[in-house]
This record gives structure tokens, C-alpha cells and sequence, in this order.
């Protein structure tokens, strides 16, 4: 156990000393909020493909039995919460931060909480190979659970392909309320101790960095004793400064490692993974116990609601019975987030499912989330560079966004832009500076994808200017053997010739119409 | 339940541009009690006339744009132009000069290139220049400090009421009699008269460190900088690098020849360097972004200062200087952007 009580180098330039606001939530241990009557369960929690349904209105299912299956590579499975009745399969609001819906399952709860052998527990997973534990991983249907919900086994598969130096535990949970981390390392140390040893195992990987904020006492607390206690070399916690945002994946790579993820790339190109604590823990439950994901662990909390705390959840559960869970709304409840104050988005509605990336959800009360007011021009304050995490200038790209040079700003690499909002926060014209960078992002991909289509169509046309060329040219060579048959007087081929000539006079004759009109001219 | 949708992120902003222009005016205050003690009561006259003239041309051009008038008037931005037209004024000036420095500077160095934050020139500095060529004469004649005792009383408070509004002064008193040469002046004049800095220092209207209460300007000015640096409104790039470049360029120029030169000392704290380094050149719309392009930008704005007040024409660099390098902010800026994350 190297350096422990070194608190790492910030490295990163910016970034916001903000307000933590998690006491509220980390005073009451974490609660079970009870298993709905009715669970919506959506098909797509992940980035990539959405699942497609492995079951039909009217089937009874149990407990971790898969209800949708992956789709292609990069996607990922959903299991049943819990047991009961498909109730129906439709289209249901989901949380999204453009509000759309999804293709969801809907389970009527038969109260019975009876689980199916899901065949994913392993009593020694050191026996299995990585693949088969990547394998298994992608059976659990696991997905980062830091919010981002990539798939985990597409991760890992790529970066053990590539081999890894590090594997980065992201335990620095930067934004602010946020403490569903912080709660299960102070509650589930060992456990997540263990899922890092079965990733390590799995990617084939030297040692792992639990990269921590310094003021999660009680959770270092709780990992440097399960540390102790479990004596493995390989797992490293190293402390970090608190400043938001540390706990962004390549700001942690940066100030773990003291290097760059390249903007184009991954933190598997230069050698690292970096994976959620919760995820850890997701893979400690699906190969030790055999459960797929189907809880986690939500953070609920805001001036809004009475109880604030950390609730274990299943998915699918309506947010409104975690509200409950936490002793209902406060009078003035404004708004609703899922995730932080900083990137998370708003709910329109309590009745929306809790999904696999639901991390936090807020209630603000009155004036908590106070809003822009009026808008001024950019006075080129400079302030929102100095905060940029990515050394972005946010003044010059909203400047040449808002004129519509989509093009100058893709120069300045708007797409850099981890949408952080730091530069929102401190900017005095209080100009939604992170909402320019993600339109504009968005509507960069948009032109991208519809260049790769364009580019396809004019490949597809070149196919068949192509096929078209090579069907002439087969067709000449056929023409040119047949001549050249006749000429060394094949009389089969000779008479077939005949007889076809001759059949396509007749047929000639045979239709014409007023033969001879041309002559009489 | 149902709730309203709004934007990430959903925190409130740490600060707003009235907030900042409350606190640039809050920081002028020590350098305004000290030029008032010197020069008696006139920049409080000029501020008000500056003042209201700006507020008032501020809402009509919004008027004009078809802006709010309730954001933009609150906003102290006026406000904050108009007191720094005052402070380059001398104390004693007719009534239309802050007037028309306060119009053009809101009218046509601001509005007339976009309004707030779109401006490439510092309006207080433009207007000041314009004043200075319209109005040469009331722009240079400065009632010398109540400290030095040449004997010349500053006007009645009357009296100087009576100019501020009519141009004159009550019959039997002239201005020439009543205005001394600025220290800067002096020192120029009589450096070309081959005289040395340490003969020229002994006359009565230099002080400790250069000309008598304008020094003292100067440094309860940077009273008011350092303020505003720790409270985040002006970063330390500009003035470090501003007043650096101001010294280091005087202080090779005095060792290569003591006798032609004054010492870097007196460059520092004579004039407007001081006030300008922290109010004028720090003004964040027409100055580069990034902290390396400040810094040049800030180190050309010294260098000008100096090579203007030692080989122009002009009472003082400071104002040329600031408009200069203006112009070559977006060049900085292009040349400066820092390098983003994860990119070579
Ligand atoms: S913080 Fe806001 S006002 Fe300041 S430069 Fe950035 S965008 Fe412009
Ligand atoms: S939102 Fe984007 S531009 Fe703004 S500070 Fe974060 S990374 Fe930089």
C-alpha cells in the first residue's frame, strides 16, 4: 500500500470548489424502497442498441430472468426485477433528458420475490478465464452505473484486447448532492473490494486506483479496512482533491496517471479502464450471487423532499415510491432532477421508471434551483476559461455557435466539451454556456452521420455502376464465345443459332404492323 | 406529480455583471477620496455630469436597439465607463466635456459597434482621446494638488461651480493663473532642456515618488486593484504584466543613460499607470482571453506607455497605449488559445 496518505496532485486546470451538499443524504443508512405492485421496465438503459423482448404479454416470469435480450455488439440484456406477470409491452415516458419514450416491459408483481438460477455465480471465479467472466458480466447485463451506462463487458472486452495497465475505480463523486458512492463504500466496502478483484481477474490487469475525493472520511475509512482486512496488494486507494469535475473520467485519468486521454480516443487507448464503484459492485452480485442488475443505489434528496438519504432499488420502480420512501414531498417541491445540480437533466413526471443509470434523483424546493434570469451579452470576462476542465475557450466557441459556424467551433474542438457546466456556473451574463456546446455537439454528430450516409449512397452507386460495367463485360464475353464457337463450327451450337434466328423473325413478322407502309413511301 | 422541465446546470450562477461593475465602482472609491483631498471637489462634479449624461445616452440608444432597458441600465456598465471618463478629466472642466465624452463613449464606442461585451475599443479611453483633440487645452490644465505650495489656491467651491457651468470663471480670475504644469510635463520639458532627473525632482511638485498626490492616486488606486483581484473580478495577468513591462523597459532605458532618463520608479507612479493597470486595461471586453494573451497584452500596454511618454507628444501614454493594444487583441487571442485537453 503505496503513498496513502498523499493526497494526489490536482493536475487538471479549473474546475469548481463547489458546495457539496451530500450530508443531508449520508446521515440514515441506506433504505429499501419496497417492491412496487407494478414495475416498467424500459428495453434501453444503455447506450448502443436497445434490447429486444425475450417475453410476450402474459408470460409469468421470476426474478433475474432476462426479459429483453441484447442487441449487436454494443448493447445490453434487462432482467425481471422481480416476479410476477407481463402486463404489457409498449411505449412508456422514460427518463431522457430530451423527454422521449421507450419500448418498455411492463411486470405486475406477484409479491412473491421468487428468482430464477440465472447459472452467473461462480464459487471460484479465479477458475473462469476473463472471457468468460466478460461473458457473464454481459449476461448480468451491467452497465457503468457512474450514470454514463456503457455497457461494462463491451468496455472490458476492448481494453483487455489491448491490455491495461491500471484499472481506475471512479470513487470521487464529484457533483454536488450526489452521495449513492459515497453510501455503499461506507456500507458495501468488501463487496466492491471483491468486484475489483474479479475485474482485475478479468482484464488481466497488474493493479487497480481507487481514486477517492479526500473527504469521503468515512468511506476511506471503510475501504482502508476492508483493505486491510482482505490484504490485497494490488488495490491501491489513492485520495484527490475535491474539485469538481474530478470524478469526470478522464479528469480522473489525469490526475491518477498524470496523462491525457487523446480527444479522440478512450482511456483503454493509453492503457487504463476506468469503471464506476457501483459497477464494481454490480459484478460482485452477478458472479458471486448470481444476480443480474436489477437494483441500485439512488441518491434522493433536495429541499424538497422530507427524509433525504440513499435508497437500493429495484429498476423499473415508479420514482415517485422513492419520494415516498423518503418521507414524500415537502410543500413548494419545484422540480425534479435525475442525476446532480451540474449535468443532471429535469423530470416532467414522479411516475417515470427508475433505470439503471438513475444515480440521484432531487427534488428542489422553493428557489433551490434558482434559474437564469435574463440573459446578457458575453463581456469576455474570461471567467468561464478559467474554470474550463478541457481548456476549452467557452466565450469564443458560444460566440462563433451563436453566429452558426458549426464548423469554426468543431475547429476549436467543441466536441472536447465534456458538458461539465462550470463555465454556466461562473459565468456572470448568465448564458446557458453548456447548452450551446451540446446542440452544437449533437448537431455535429447529426451532420457526421449524414455525411457517412451520403458517403454511403455514393458507394452504393459506385457498386452498381460497377456491377452494371461487369454484367456488360460478362455479357460481351458471352457474345464473343458464342461467335467464336460458330466459327469453329460447332453444328449443335450452329443449328441452336439457326433455330433462334429463325424464331425471332417469326416473331418479328408475327407483330409487325403494316409491313410494307415503309416501301410505299 | 408533474413538474417543469428546465435547462442543466440547475445551480445558481456565482456572480453577475452587475455584481462585477457594482465592485469595480466600489474599488474606485479609495482612489476618488484621495483625488478629491488633491484636487478638491471636481471629480465628484464630472462624475455626476458624466454619470447621468451616460445613463440617460445608454437608455436611449436601448431604446433605439429595441433592448430592455431594466437588465442592461441595471447592469452598472454605464456607470462604470462614466466614473472612468471622470478620473481623466482634470477637476476643473465646463460642463460639456464630461458630457460629450460620456455620449460618444456610450453612443459610438459602444452601441455603435454592438452594445455590451461586442466593443474592440475601451469607450472611457476613446473618449477620452477625443476630448483630449477637441478640447486640448481644458483637457490639460490641471489645478496643481493641494499639497504643493506654489501659490495657487484652488477656486471657491463657488466659483468652481460657476465655471463647471458656464466655461468661465467669475470675472478677475483667470484659469492660467490658477493651473500648474503636470509633473509628467514638467519632467519631459525639462529633460529636453538637458537637465537630469535628480535636478528636475526638486521642484515643487514632485513628491516621494513621483509627481506630489498623484502618486498617492495612483497608489490608492492599486488599494482598489488588489481588492477586486482577490474578489476574482480582474485576474493578475494584465496589471502584473502592464506595470512590469512599464518598469523593466524604463528601468534598461535609465541604466543605458541615467542622465536622459527618468528612473523607473517615478514612471510607475507618476501619471495614470497605476489607475490604469487596474481599471482601465483590466476592462475584460477589450482585452485578450486566454492568461498568456494577457499577459502580452498587459506587457505592450507598459512598453507603450513608456515609449509614448517619453517620445510623444502627449500628457500621458496610458490611454493611447490601452487603444493600441485593443487593436491587437483578437491577433492575441487567435495566437494564444490554449492547447485542449486530450490534443497535441
Ligand atoms: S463567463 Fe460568460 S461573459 Fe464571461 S467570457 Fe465566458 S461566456 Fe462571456
Ligand atoms: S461545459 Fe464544456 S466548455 Fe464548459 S467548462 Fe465544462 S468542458 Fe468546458
Amino acid at each position: 500500500m503505496e503513498h496513502q496518505d498523499k493526497i494526489m496532485p490536482r493536475r487538471f486546470r479549473g474546475g469548481l470548489k463547489l458546495l457539496p451538499n451530500k450530508i443531508q443524504s449520508t446521515l440514515t443508512p441506506i433504505r429499501r424502497v419496497p417492491i412496487p405492485e407494478k414495475l416498467v421496465i424500459p428495453l434501453s438503459q444503455h447506450i448502443g442498441r436497445d434490447a429486444v423482448p425475450l417475453v410476450k404479454v402474459g408470460d409469468d416470469v421470476l426474478k433475474g430472468q432476462p426479459i429483453g435480450a441484447a442487441d449487436g455488439d454494443v448493447s445490453a440484456p434487462v432482467h425481471a426485477p422481480t416476479s410476477g406477470t407481463v402486463e404489457s409491452i409498449g411505449m412508456h415516458p422514460v427518463p431522457h433528458p430530451g423527454g422521449l419514450g421507450a419500448l418498455c416491459v411492463v411486470l405486475r408483481s406477484d409479491g412473491k420475490d421468487h428468482a430464477i438460477d440465472t447459472g452467473l455465480a461462480c464459487l471460484d471465479y479465479l477458475s473462469l478465464s476473463p472471457e468468460e467472466i466478460q461473458d457473464r458480466v454481459r449476461r448480468s447485463g451491467i452497465t457503468g452505473l457512474g450514470g454514463a451506462s456503457y455497457p461494462t463487458a463491451v468496455k472490458m472486452s476492448k481494453a483487455e484486447d489491448r491490455g491495461i495497465k491500471d484499472l481506475i475505480i471512479n470513487a470521487a463523486e464529484c457533483e454536488p448532492i450526489i452521495s449513492c458512492d459515497d453510501m455503499l463504500m461506507r456500507e458495501h466496502a468488501n463487496d466492491l473490494i471483491t468486484g475489483i478483484q474479479i475485474m482485475l481477474h478479468a482484464l488481466s490487469a497488474p493493479r487497480a486506483l481507487i481514486g477517492i475525493e479526500r473527504d469521503k472520511k468515512r468511506a476511506i475509512d471503510a475501504l482502508e479496512k476492508a483493505l486491510a482486512s482482505i490484504g490485497d496488494e494490488r488495490i491501491v486507494l489513492r485520495k484527490i482533491y475535491s474539485i469538481y469535475p474530478a470524478g469526470g473520467e478522464r479528469q480522473l485519468v489525469q490526475v491518477l496517471t498524470g496523462q491525457e486521454v487523446p480527444y479522440d480516443g478512450f482511456p483503454q487507448d493509453i492503457g487504463y479502464l476506468s469503471q464506476n464503484v457501483g459497477t464494481a459492485l454490480a459484478i460482485k452480485h452477478a458472479l458471486i450471487d448470481g444476480q443480474p442488475l436489477i437494483s441500485r443505489i439512488t441518491t434522493v434528496a433536495g429541499k424538497g423532499v422530507h427524509l433525504p438519504g440513499n435508497v437500493e432499488v429495484r429498476l423499473g420502480t415508479p420514482i415517485s415510491d422513492l419520494v415516498a420512501a423518503c418521507g414524500g414531498y415537502c410543500d413548494g417541491a419545484e422540480a425534479m432532477l435525475m442525476g446532480g445540480p451540474m449535468m443532471g437533466f429535469s423530470l416532467t413526471d414522479d411516475q417515470l421508471p427508475v433505470i439503471k443509470g438513475t444515480n440521484c434523483i432531487v427534488v428542489a424546493g422553493p428557489g433551490e434551483l434558482e434559474q437564469t434570469d435574463y440573459v446578457m451579452p458575453c463581456i469576455r470576462c474570461d471567467k468561464c476559461a478559467q474554470v474550463c476542465p478541457v481548456n476549452l475557450q467557452p466565450q469564443e466557441l458560444y460566440w462563433q455557435i451563436k453566429g452558426g459556424d458549426l464548423d469554426r467551433a468543431n475547429q476549436l474542438s467543441v466536441d472536447g466539451c465534456i458538458e461539465c457546466g462550470c463555465c454556466d456556473y461562473v459565468c456572470p451574463s448568465h448564458i446557458p454556456l453548456a447548452q450551446y456546446f451540446r446542440y452544437a455537439k449533437s448537431e455535429l454528430r447529426a451532420r457526421d452521420r449524414q455525411q457517412e450516409k451520403s458517403q454511403l449512397a455514393k458507394i452504393r452507386f459506385e457498386d452498381r455502376k460497377t456491377r452494371i460495367r461487369i454484367g456488360e463485360d460478362s455479357r460481351q464475353a458471352r457474345l464473343a464465345a458464342r461467335k467464336k464457337r460458330l466459327a469453329e463450327g460447332d453444328p449443335q451450337e450452329r443449328e441452336r443459332q439457326i433455330a433462334a434466328s429463325v424464331r425471332r423473325a417469326q416473331a418479328k413478322t408475327d407483330t409487325a404492323v403494316e409491313p410494307d407502309k415503309d416501301l410505299s413511301q | 406529480m408533474k413538474f417543469e422541465s428546465q435547462f442543466a446546470p440547475h445551480i445558481t450562477p456565482s456572480g453577475s455583471v452587475q455584481r462585477m461593475m457594482q465592485r469595480v465602482l466600489k474599488a474606485l472609491i479609495p482612489a476618488a477620496m484621495a483625488h478629491v483631498y488633491f484636487f478638491g471637489p471636481g471629480l465628484i462634479f464630472n462624475i455626476a455630469v458624466a454619470g447621468g449624461t451616460a445613463i440617460a445616452a445608454e437608455a436611449v440608444m436601448l431604446r433605439l436597439r429595441g433592448l430592455p432597458l431594466r437588465p442592461y441600465l441595471m447592469d452598472f456598465s454605464a456607470l462604470v465607463t462614466a466614473v472612468l471618463i471622470a478620473f481623466t478629466l482634470p477637476p476643473l472642466v465646463p460642463w460639456w466635456i464630461p458630457a460629450t465624452g460620456a455620449i460618444f463613449a456610450i453612443v459610438v464606442a459602444k452601441h455603435l459597434y454592438g452594445g455590451l461585451g461586442q466593443n474592440p475599443f475601451n469607450p472611457a479611453m476613446a473618449a477620452y482621446v477625443v476630448l483630449l483633440v477637441s478640447f486640448p487645452v481644458s483637457m490639460t490644465s490641471w489645478l496643481p494638488p493641494s499639497n504643493v505650495d506654489i501659490g495657487i489656491a484652488h477656486p471657491a467651491l463657488g466659483d468652481s461651480l460657476y465655471y463647471l457651468f458656464t466655461g468661465n470663471l467669475p470675472a478677475g480670475q483667470a484659469m492660467d493663473t490658477i493651473t500648474a504644469a503636470s509633473p509628467l510635463d514638467v519632467t519631459r520639458n525639462q529633460l529636453a532642456e538637458a537637465r537630469n532627473y535628480t535636478e528636475i525632482k526638486t521642484g515643487p511638485l514632485f513628491g516621494n515618488f513621483a509627481g506630489k498626490g498623484w502618486e498617492w492616486i495612483g497608489i490608492y488606486s492599486a488599494f482598489g486593484g488588489i481588492w477586486l483581484l482577490y474578489k476574482g473580478v480582474i485576474r493578475w495577468q494584465i496589471p502584473m504584466s502592464m506595470l512590469l513591462g512599464l518598469f523593466v523597459t524604463a528601468t534598461v532605458m535609465y541604466l543605458l543613460n541615467p542622465g536622459a532618463y527618468v528612473p523607473p520608479g517615478f514612471h510607475l507612479f507618476a501619471g495614470a499607470a497605476l489607475f490604469g493597470a487596474f481599471f482601465i486595461a483590466t476592462d475584460p471586453v477589450t482585452a485578450p482571453a486566454s492568461p498568456r494573451g494577457q499577459k502580452i497584452y498587459g506587457a505592450g500596454i507598459g512598453i507603450l506607455v513608456y515609449v509614448i511618454r517619453t517620445w510623444g507628444g502627449f500628457p500621458d501614454g496610458v490611454a493611447f497605449a490601452v487603444l493600441f493594444m485593443n487593436m491587437t487583441t483578437p491577433l492575441i487571442d487567435h495566437y494564444t488559445r490554449p492547447r485542449v485537453y486530450g490534443h497535441d
